[in-house]
Formats: C-alpha cells, structure tokens, sequence
C-alpha cells in the first residue's frame, strides 16, 4: 500500500489540449497508480501558477473536490488558497472546502512567501479544521531562468522561511513539499521543527538526500510524494524504492506517516 | 526470457556537490544485481573536474576489471593537447566501450575543430561518443558551480557533419528530444531525465524508438528509476527490448 501526498491531477488531453472532465482525469490517475500500486493520491490542484483568483481558485478546487468525490477512496483533496486574496475570501473559500470531507489539508505555493502575517489566516483555518498544511518550498538557483521564471519565484518560500513559519505555528501540522528541491540545507533547517514533514517529491530522482534525511529527521517525518502528473512515477517512487532503507523505513515513508498524518 | 538492458549513462565516485547512495562499487555492482541490468557503460565521476581526466579514469578501470558489468568509459577532455594519446592508450590498455564528453564542464562548444577530430577518430577506432548534456537540475546547483547543459541543437549538428560516427545524447529533458530529432538517424539519446507521465510512449512521438537508449543517470540518480519506466510503459515488448539493449547492438552502433 502506497499513499502518494503530492498529486496534481491533469486538466487537459496532451494531445489535443482540450480540456479533461473529472472523471477522465481520475481515469488517468489511476491508470498510473495502478502500474505503481499507489493506493491513494492526495490531489493539490491542477493549475497552481501565482495570482490565482478566487473565481479560478474555485474552479481548482471543485476538480479536485469532483474527483476525490468520484473516488473518495483513492483520492482525497487538498484545498489550494492564495494568501494575497482578501482575507475574507481566504476564509470563505477555506470554509467552504474544509467543511466538505473530501478536503483532509491546504496547500500553499508561489503567491506569499510564508513569513508572511497573510498566512496567518491559513494557519489558523487549518488548526481549527484540523488539518495540515503542504507548502511548496525549494532553494531554487535563479541563474539559469527566464525573466518569467524569475517573476514567477519572486514571492517563493524557502525551507528556512517554512521552519519561521513552523515555529510561529507549533501545533500545526505542516508538510514541506519537494524533498530535493530543498536539499540538505533545507533538511537541516527544519530539523528541529517537530511539526514539519517533507515529502519526497522534486526534481530528479538524486541519490543520497532521501537516505540522509531519514538520518537526519527519522522516517517518521517523511511522506510519499511524485509532482506527479508534473513528473512519473517511475521516478518519484524510484527515488525511494531505489534508495538503500531500511524496510521499516519505508513503509513509514510509503504509507504509515501519511496513515497517521490523514488518519486513514 | 529476461529482458537484456545496457545502462549508457553511468558514473562512479565521489561528486563533491551531492550526497549519493551505494558508497562502493561493489554495493552498485549489487544493485545491479538486484535490478537486472546485465551490463553498464561506467566513467570516472572524479574525472570531470580534475585537470586532466587520466589519472582517475585509469584508478576507475582498474577498480572496476573485476566486476564483468562494468564497462570502462573513457572521458576525453579535448581541449588537452594529449587527448589523442590518452584516448588511443585506452583503447589499448582497458578496452574501453565508448567516449564520454563534458563539453560545457571542460569550456568548448561542438563546432570547434578539435572535436571534428575526435569524432572522426572514435569513428575510426568503433567507439561511440556519449555527450552529457547535463549531471543534475539547474535549479538546484550550488553558486560555486554553475553548468548549462550543452545545447541540443549542437549535438544534433554534430551528428549530421559526422555521419560515420555513433553519438548517445545523455540526459536530455523530453522537451530537448525534439532537436535531437533533427540530427541524424547516427545520433541517440537516453532516457534518463524523462520524466512525465508515460515518460517512453511519449519519448516515442518525439524520436523514433530507435534511437531511444537506456541510461540511468547513475550515480547521480537512482537507477531504479529507470528500470521502471522500462517496466511500467506499454509499448510492445520488442520496442522495450530495443530501448533496453538492442539499438546498441554491434549492427546499429558501433562497439562489439
């Protein structure tokens, strides 16, 4: 059994680029989880990119929603929110999806740089529901990108910005997306963050950062998570049942924190 | 029967900007093993960076004659005076399989005439040539050291002025297999960095199945992940047994 905590459902046909309905997006879905033996996906949204609205914020979380309705045991929903919106559109949209059962977390990504007080809204929705927050986080190399790139990254969290963030909130539960994208580094920085997870979703599947943050964190601290269907999970599961652990170990990562985290 | 794979993209030692898992060749030997990868086209991590890559390339190969997988890869740094001689001393010496080139890590671009040389010279001697277009994401390189990967459309270049040679691109993104299409049916690429749902059927629409190869990525990567994608992908089972092996068989390149 498989929990993958990090999917991102797909909204379009790669070939024609018309628009996918709910159910053949889950069709696609679990295709691939089938040939993976994943055995529930936590969908974060189709498109996340920054400046969202709460017309388009609605419509994201209605598929999500429409989804793990279809299959609510295989899918669960993430409720995706942008910070920047007014905070009583945060906390009606917050309210509105959290008080659905498909919806079990929130997930945060571009728009707010997570030291921010617009978070505090999140946090506190998310502790009165009960439910963790998945922030994105990476320490991204600009060098190399596009003046859309960089525009896209300007307001992005680092793992030392979702530690602050960890701290300011101790009782709330936060998972830390992209395992590589933080690296050793950002491993460090949350370590002493007890209410901090990482999934191990992010770029290639590199050897060696999974086996140290288990050192490092304990397996109990880390999740199953692909990008996908951003990446495969060829190489999202690769990662870590390619990776020298114990079998302990990862069964905590594939499965039994994610049990615990979502109270499957 | 089980399915023959060759690994052309793999490298060994230590890479000072990443952790990496299997802390000896005998461990990797076994995960091998354990994966069912018969055979694996192996260079010296150590010699990227160094100032000339002989002295670790030949520690490499004597450290790896007593694991059969392993099949030496000679990293060639052209913009030395010596590589012609450092390149024919192991052929003779360790029987190398291939040629491994770092263009935008040893600081030259594929037009230059020294290459022309070289590729010239593998064709001669049988030996492919491997162009690593890049070792790691961009994204997440350290300050200290900032690589582009090598253009696409070069490689694909290359391949065109240089149609007696065999060429392997490693670690393109999909996106990058569309260029390479345009180069000449003498230039392949492997699999290592595709990463998207049905990562083969879609490389398939981008270059035809024969000049898809197996490459794992390796060390830098883990190579289970690559052997899954060989084992979750839907195309008939011949075109899975050429992706893993046969597009490199003596008839299509040029190594036996």
């Amino acid at each position: 059994m498989i929990i993958d905590v990090h999917t991102h459902p797909p909204d379009y046909h790669d070939a024609s680029r018309t628009s996918l309905t709910p159910g053949e997006s889950a069709e696609i879905l679990l295709e691939q989880m089938q040939l993976a033996k994943i055995s529930r996906c936590g969908l974060l949204g189709c498109s996340v990119s920054p400046g969202q609205t709460l017309a388009s914020i609605h419509a994201v979380n209605d598929f999500s929603a429409a989804i793990a309705r279809l299959h609510p045991e295989r899918f669960f929903a993430m409720a995706f929110i942008n910070p920047n919106l007014p905070q009583e559109e945060v906390e009606s949209e917050l309210d509105r999806c959290l008080s659905l059962p498909e919806f079990k977390a929130v997930k945060l990504e571009l728009d707010v740089n997570c030291r921010s007080p617009r978070l505090d809204i999140v946090a506190r929705k998310a502790l009165e529901y009960d439910v963790p927050v998945l922030h994105h986080s990476w320490y991204v190399n600009l060098w190399n990108m596009s003046a859309a790139g960089r525009k896209h990254q300007q307001f992005r969290s680092e793992p030392h910005d979702v530690a602050d963030f960890a701290r300011r909130f101790p009782d709330l539960k936060i998972i830390m997306a992209h395992l590589e994208g933080s690296g050793v580094r950002g491993l460090i920085d949350i370590a002493d963050c007890p209410n901090v997870w990482v999934d191990t979703s992010g770029s290639q599947p590199f050897s060696g950062t999974l086996e140290y943050g288990v050192r490092l964190l304990g397996s109990e601290r880390i999740l199953f998570g692909s990008d996908a269907c951003i990446r495969s999970y060829e190489t999202q599961l690769g990662r870590v049942l390619g990776s020298p652990l114990c079998a302990g170990d990862r069964e905590n990562i594939l499965y039994r924190n994610a049990a615990t985290l979502f109270s499957f | 029967m089980a399915l023959q794979i060759t690994d052309t993209n793999a490298v060994w030692g230590v890479w000072p900007i990443q952790r990496t898992s299997f802390p000896t060749l005998h461990s990797l030997d076994k995960e091998y093993e354990r994966l069912g990868i018969g055979e694996v086209w192996l260079s010296a991590a150590a010699s990227i960076l160094a100032p000339e890559p002989d002295e670790s390339d030949d520690v490499l190969f004597s450290q790896m004659a007593v694991y059969p997988r392993f099949r030496p890869v000679k990293t060639i740094n052209p913009i030395l005076a010596n590589w012609e001689s450092a390149l024919r001393q192991s052929v003779a010496h360790h029987g190398i399989v291939a040629v491994k080139l770092f263009p935008t890590y040893h600081g030259y671009s594929l037009d230059k005439p020294f290459v022309d040389d070289l590729c010239e010279l593998c064709a001669a001697l049988n030996l492919p040539v491997l162009i690593q277009i890049r070792v790691n994401d961009e994204r997440n390189q350290p300050d200290c050291l900032q690589v582009a990967g090598v253009p696409t459309e070069s490689i694909a270049n290359l391949s065109i002025r240089h149609p007696s040679t065999s060429f392997i691109a490693l670690s393109p993104y999909l996106s990058e297999l569309d260029s390479l299409a345009g180069g000449g049916e003498n230039l392949r690429a492997d699999l290592s960095y595709l990463d998207a749902i049905k990562p083969l059927e879609r490389a398939k629409q981008r270059l035809p199945i024969s000049r898809l190869v197996f490459g794992s990525g390796a060390l830098w990567l883990v190579p289970n992940a690559a052997r899954l994608k060989l084992d979750y992908c839907k195309l008939p089972q011949e075109e899975i047994a050429a992706i893993a092996a046969e597009n490199l068989s003596p008839k299509t390149i040029l190594h036996d």
